[in-house]
């Protein structure tokens, strides 16, 4: 009930009420007065009863003397044309009735109860003796009744009251709600961004709902603007998202395309309005690997394009931008083919060389018609040497096996190479500190992971000095599972790391000047990379593995 | 006192102020001459009327007094008293010239040889009329005596149908009359009487049946209300008297006035309110039934018979 009650529009609860208030306190106030009234006439007629028997008072008694009822009832009746008079009679000494307008109840010589009696009792008397007592019942159904017409203007003072009060509060609420419906109007049309229908009303009312029309008209304004600059703003930088190179997409978590920049790549990347399947697959692959940075291709009739993505998560959303990389690709590899054949005859000009450099003394010593054991031991041991060469040289020439990749643990995977080089740490007392980050994995042949990690701990190894420290750090970076591998020793001069990864460069006695490059190779061939840091601390290799 | 109040207002400087001496005394000449001529030309009589005969009706009786005084060009006046025993007391001392009285006041006035009879009003072509007993139709009361212990109301303690009748009846039965009701009261009018019972005031009463047919015939659903249980004799009907030493010329203009009536629209029409069909002249009448009865209650009632 109190529900439907309140669920009533605003002009109704107004309208009633202020209706009922006034209806009801016209109402009270008026019943107050007639009630007030009715028991002063009540009063009243109490005082002219008892005068108009004191005026009759001489007659009756004489009446009674002359045992003339009948003129006594007469007179009685004659008293009892008065309205307010309901019943009156005469009762003797004796407490009998002598006479009595109601003479169904009360007959002549009926007894009368005086004592019981709760109507007007006059005593009559001459002389100060006692001939009767005249008994009076006060209409009060007459009294009412000279209310009768009173009631009629009162009713109708009451309605046209109520009518006016119903009137008044529905001007006053007619009047809110107008302004309540212009705001509430705005406010619809703010939420719909129609702010050309806003609507402007100059109220005469000086009330709250004008202060709250007021301020609501100031904050429209600001609105406006606020929008209208957001809209400049949107446009300014719609324009340059639409002038870039870069095709762009921004989506929802769910990558429903929200916006998109106009771009010839727009129908290679899009589908239906949608990323194309295989390139939502590849971006959702990434983004559960946590890669943000990641070439993808797509087939592009007969071309396959290589697009540099980057998702940026912005807010609830992401920025995807592509980036055509396919001449880049394209120029990268030709120029790696032909650094290959370069490296290939460098290589093989190295070998040759080498081999040529080996033989030279072995050529030598053959030549000798009587070869001592030295000259054997010294033979076999060039020979060993160029056997190293040969088979370090045919390393570099393996090609990879993706299919042979497998989840590998990067620390368990770490700590198996450290325990082939234990000897050589202690050999040089160096102290291993480790900070691996657990859980790290790497999808790799597990051989390749060795090498790489065998070369570089050898590196290290070698490159410390005496008592000093190898730091092994495994981390997650950038998208990408790293270790670094950091040893305390001389600082490598700029010029030595931009050759470090060139194969057969050295600065070891002993070494091919392969280890490094086929390092290289391996962490490239698997998406990966290298950072060299060195100073005058020591050097610290980072490999960044997919 | 007209005459007083004008002769006031001339003289007194309140009143309206005249200019001249010659204009008071003219109106004072003209005033004088009016009422002497008035006087003159007209002679005066009084009518003595009871409340018991038609008191409520009284603008029949004014009606009545028109008419006979353009008949007869006297000059009636009224003069009206509460019972037959004030009235025979006025007729003896000469306050009044004719009256219209019960047949037992005649009874009472006729030794003294000081009235004699004017004219007989006729019901049904006759002069008599009965005494009847009326209680309220409701009632479950059948006769006068059913009303034993009751309340009963009678009109002048002389009037032989409101009072002696009912006496004469009861006694005639064998009841005692003074103890035979609860309570005798006494209106001095049979109007009064009729309307006591109508209002239940009491419970029954004895009234004329002449007064009875006027009050049913000028208040046919008053009438409604009441029955009548007992109708007593043909008694003698109340006569109009007129004092022995009045004129003989009014008696002849009243007399001739009245008997006249009946053939006169005007007066017929008056007679017809008072529920009665004319005049006769006096012949034959006799009012010894009333006598009889008188002389049977004071028997009856005298204290060396209790």
């Amino acid at each position: 009930m109190i529900d439907k009650l309140l669920s009533l529009s605003i002009k109704t609860k107004i309208t009633f009420t202020v209706f009922l208030i006034i209806l009801f306190l016209s109402g009270a106030i008026i019943y107050t007065i007639k009630s007030s009234l009715a028991k002063n006439l009540e009063n009243s007629s109490v005082k002219i009863v008892q005068e108009l028997v004191a005026v009759n008072e001489a007659s009756i008694i004489k009446s009674i003397l002359e045992d003339d009822y009948w003129s006594i009832y007469n007179r009685l009746k004659s008293l009892a044309k008065l309205n307010i008079i309901q019943d009156i009679g005469v009762v003797d000494t004796q407490k009998r009735v002598i006479a009595h307008t109601n003479t169904k109840e009360y007959r002549i010589y009926d007894k009368f109860n005086l004592k019981a009696f709760d109507g007007i009792k006059i005593a009559l008397k001459s002389d100060n003796i006692q001939f009767g007592t005249c008994v009076v019942k006060i209409n009060k159904n007459a009294l009412k009744a000279l209310f009768k017409d009173m009631d009629k203007q009162i009713y109708l003072y009451i309605i046209a009251l109520a009518l006016l009060s119903f009137a008044m509060a529905y001007f006053i609420s007619e009047r809110i709600l107008k302004r309540l419906n212009i705001l509430s109007y705005n406010a619809k049309c703010i939420q719909e961004g129609k702010l050309e229908k806003l609507q402007q009303y100059k109220s005469i009312e000086k009330d709250e709902i004008t202060k709250f029309q007021d301020s609501m008209e100031i904050i429209l304004k600001q609105l406006n603007d606020a929008l209208a600059s957001e809209q400049k703003l949107k446009s300014f930088y719609h324009k340059i998202l639409q002038g870039l190179n870069e095709f762009i997409v921004i989506t929802s978590r769910e990558f429903a395309i929200k916006f998109q920049n106009d771009h010839s790549y727009k129908e290679i990347i899009l589908e239906n309005g949608a990323l194309k399947r295989e390139l939502l697959e590849s971006i959702q692959t990434s983004l559960s690997k946590e890669i943000k940075r990641s070439v993808i291709t797509v087939q592009n009739g007969d071309e396959l394009l290589y697009l540099y993505t980057i998702i940026e998560e912005i807010g609830d959303m992401y920025a995807i931008s592509f980036t055509d990389i396919t001449k880049l690709k394209t120029l990268e590899e030709k120029e790696q083919l032909a650094n290959s054949f370069e490296l290939i005859g460098e290589i093989s000009a190295s070998v040759v060389h080498e081999i040529k450099n080996y033989l030279q003394p072995v050529k030598l010593l053959m030549e000798q018609e009587d070869l001592d054991r030295e000259d054997y031991q010294r033979i076999t041991a060039i020979i060993a040497k160029a056997d190293t060469l040969v088979n370090d040289f045919l390393s570099i020439g393996r090609p990879i096996d993706k299919n042979l990749s497998e989840s590998i643990e990067i620390n368990m995977a770490i700590e198996q190479q450290l325990f082939l080089f234990t000897a050589n740490l202690k050999r040089k007392n160096i102290t291993l500190i480790k900070k691996y980050t657990d859980g790290l994995k790497v999808n790799i042949a597990n051989y390749d992971f060795e090498l790489i990690v065998a070369n570089l701990l050898k590196n290290a190894i070698e490159a410390s000095f005496e008592n000093g420290t190898i730091e092994i750090k495994t981390e997650q970076k950038d998208g990408f599972k790293c270790f670094t591998i950091a040893n305390e020793g001389k600082p490598i001069d700029k010029d030595i790391i931009e050759s470090i990864s060139k194969p057969f460069f050295t600065t070891k006695k002993r070494g091919s000047g392969l280890g490094l490059y086929t390092t290289y190779k391996i962490v490239y061939l698997y998406g990966g990379y290298i950072e060299v840091h060195s100073s005058t601390h020591g050097t610290s290799f980072s490999i960044y593995l997919p | 006192m007209e005459v007083v109040s004008v002769f006031y207002k001339l003289f007194s400087k309140g009143g309206q102020k005249l200019t001249t001496l010659l204009q008071k005394l003219t109106i004072i000449f003209i005033i004088t001459v009016n009422i002497l001529y008035a006087s003159e030309y007209k002679n005066r009589v009084v009518l003595g009327l009871t409340g018991v005969v038609l008191k409520e009706d009284i603008a029949t009786i004014v009606k009545l007094k028109r008419y006979l005084e353009k008949k007869s060009h006297l000059n009636i006046a009224f003069k009206f008293v509460k019972s037959y025993a004030e009235i025979k007391t006025l007729l003896l001392n000469e306050s009044i010239d004719f009256a219209y009285i019960c047949g037992s006041t005649y009874v009472d006035l006729e030794p003294s040889k000081k009235v004699e009879l004017l004219a007989l009003p006729t019901v049904d072509a006759k002069p008599f009329y009965q005494s009847l007993v009326v209680v309220q139709r409701d009632a479950n009361y059948t006769s006068l005596y059913d009303l034993k212990g009751k309340i009963f109301a009678i009109s002048d303690p002389e009037s032989n149908s409101g009072s002696l009748v009912p006496k004469y009846q009861i006694y005639k039965k064998g009841y005692d009359f003074s103890n035979f009701f609860k309570k005798v009261v006494v209106t001095y009018d049979h109007g009064e009487s009729i309307e006591a019972v109508r209002l239940g005031f009491v419970d029954g009463a004895s009234v004329d049946s002449v007064v009875y047919k006027a009050y049913v015939t000028k208040n046919p659903n008053k009438a409604k209300e009441l029955k009548v249980i007992n109708s007593f004799g043909e008694y003698p009907i109340p006569p109009f008297v007129i004092r022995e030493d009045v004129k003989s010329s009014i008696k002849q203009e009243l007399k001739k006035a009245m008997l006249s009536m009946a053939s006169d629209k005007e007066g017929k029409a008056i007679l017809k309110t008072l529920a009665i069909d004319g005049f006769i002249a006096p012949n034959n009448i006799s009012y010894k039934k009333i006598k009889a009865i008188k002389e049977y209650l004071n028997q009856k009632e005298s204290p060396n018979d209790r």
